[in-house]
């Protein structure tokens, strides 16, 4: 009776089965927790990453194997690639693209803010990653969350959780890591341009953009197909007005459930075992200097195209170029407006913003052609 | 062992790539805007 008694006691209590990492992962969740609730950063993901994070680091519990809860959503979800791409059909539902239509020289300001991830994939091979992996740590600069997803879960999916985390933390901290960058490479004077009035676009443009994207985008690059077709649909739900009801429950319900899954499911991948080596810390460092590369990128192009244009562009919606919508865009304004208050930048700064999503869409397809 | 060859071609053809397709989208779009710009206004007027 008493050896039973102390068998069950050692075997099934998992109190006895805690290990220092599983503390030290449960403080992880916590911080992300409180910065989510306390700070509003990013709370809609970091809130069930912090918790799919806790549960997952819970001794003698099981919940990712193919049988289990979250290995079932995951294998489905993530596995499969579903949740990442019904997320992005929910993010063209929410997204405008009529300031890129009204200034489409920003499809290559968005195309320039994309150069930061090859650069950090060599630094990222330089330092020992094998090639897939390098790819997946120079996605992080695109700063679009579900094409962070889709591009790891493909070409590195033992790094799914650290490159997820990664990437959604630097997506909440954008108003903290561009700003300096902007100043930086930036003069006051630079700061100080007002843009011209762009023209209104009608309906028809906003109408044809996701069917000739659709088209364009898939004949030149036919492994984004899947990013662009659930982007462009849920555009195309939002522009053509005639179809309320799937326009809603793409950007409301069904965007809110897969998140809801999503999260937990990237938090339940960080397994104390997984999560604390020495290349998370690695990963990390390259995803913060990934993006402020891909905002110093941005920046960059627009000076680059002011050398050949006469209505000037201001260089600090070059940054915007990174996805991040539409934190970036309000990024660029806000620090034009600490230059000039009378200068309202939101709306060029969207244009960029767009534009980043399409080309980071573009930048993952070709990793996937290449690297598959 | 690092394959450098093909970390180099994925290194070029993503960014040439990348701009390639966004650069063929501007002209798209700002052959599109102009076209609409003439008719749209037209068609505005009508209604």
């Amino acid at each position: 009776m008493e050896t039973e008694l102390f068998s069950f006691i050692s075997q099934e209590i998992g109190f006895l089965h805690l290990t220092p990492g599983h503390v030290l992962m449960w403080i992880i969740a916590s911080s992300l927790i409180y910065l989510a609730i306390t700070k509003k950063f990013e709370p809609y993901l970091l809130l069930p990453i912090g918790f799919g994070i806790i549960v997952v680091n819970l001794p003698l519990v099981d919940l990712m194997g193919n049988d289990d809860i979250l290995g079932i959503i995951y294998n489905i979800g993530i596995g499969k690639d579903l949740l990442p791409l019904l997320i992005f059909m929910g993010v063209g539902a929410m997204t405008d693209f009529g300031p890129l239509l009204a200034n489409p020289i920003t499809f290559i300001i968005g195309a320039a803010a994309q150069v930061g991830i090859p650069i950090i994939m060599l630094v990222a091979i330089i330092l020992g990653f094998d090639l897939k992996e390098a790819a997946s740590i120079g996605i992080i600069g695109c700063a679009d969350g579900p094409i962070i997803i889709y591009a790891t879960s493909k070409l590195a999916p033992n790094l799914l959780g650290v490159i997820g985390l990664a990437g959604y933390s630097y997506m909440a901290l954008v108003p903290l890591i561009q700003p300096p960058v902007m100043k930086l490479l930036t003069t006051s004077k630079e700061r100080r341009i007002i843009m011209k009035q762009k023209r209104k676009v009608s309906q028809t443009e906003k109408i044809l953009f996701p069917l000739v994207t659709t088209v364009v985008i898939i004949l030149m690059i036919p492994t984004s197909a899947p990013i662009i077709i659930m982007l462009m649909v849920g555009n195309l739900f939002r522009e053509a007005k005639v179809v309320d009801r799937l326009h809603n429950v793409a950007e409301g319900a069904l965007l809110n459930l897969c998140t809801i899954f999503l999260g937990i499911c990237v938090g339940a991948t960080m397994d104390a075992a997984v999560f604390l080596r020495t290349e998370t810390l690695l990963i990390f460092f390259l995803g913060l200097v990934n993006f402020a590369l891909c905002s110093a990128c941005g920046i960059v192009m627009v000076k680059l195209l002011n050398l050949f244009r006469k209505d000037k562009i201001n260089p600090l919606i070059g940054s915007a170029g990174v996805s991040a919508v539409p934190m970036a865009a309000r990024t660029s304004h806000i620090v034009g407006q600490q230059e000039d208050s009378s200068n309202w930048l939101l709306m060029h700064a969207m244009g960029p913003n767009v534009a980043g999503v399409v080309a980071s869409s573009v930048i993952a397809g070709i990793f996937l052609s290449l690297l598959l | 062992m690092v394959e450098w060859d093909a970390v180099i071609r994925v290194f070029f053809i993503s960014i040439l790539g990348t701009f390639f397709a966004m650069g063929i989208l501007t002209l798209i779009i700002k052959l599109m805007g102009i076209i609409f710009a003439y008719y749209g206004d037209k068609n505005d007027s009508q209604e």
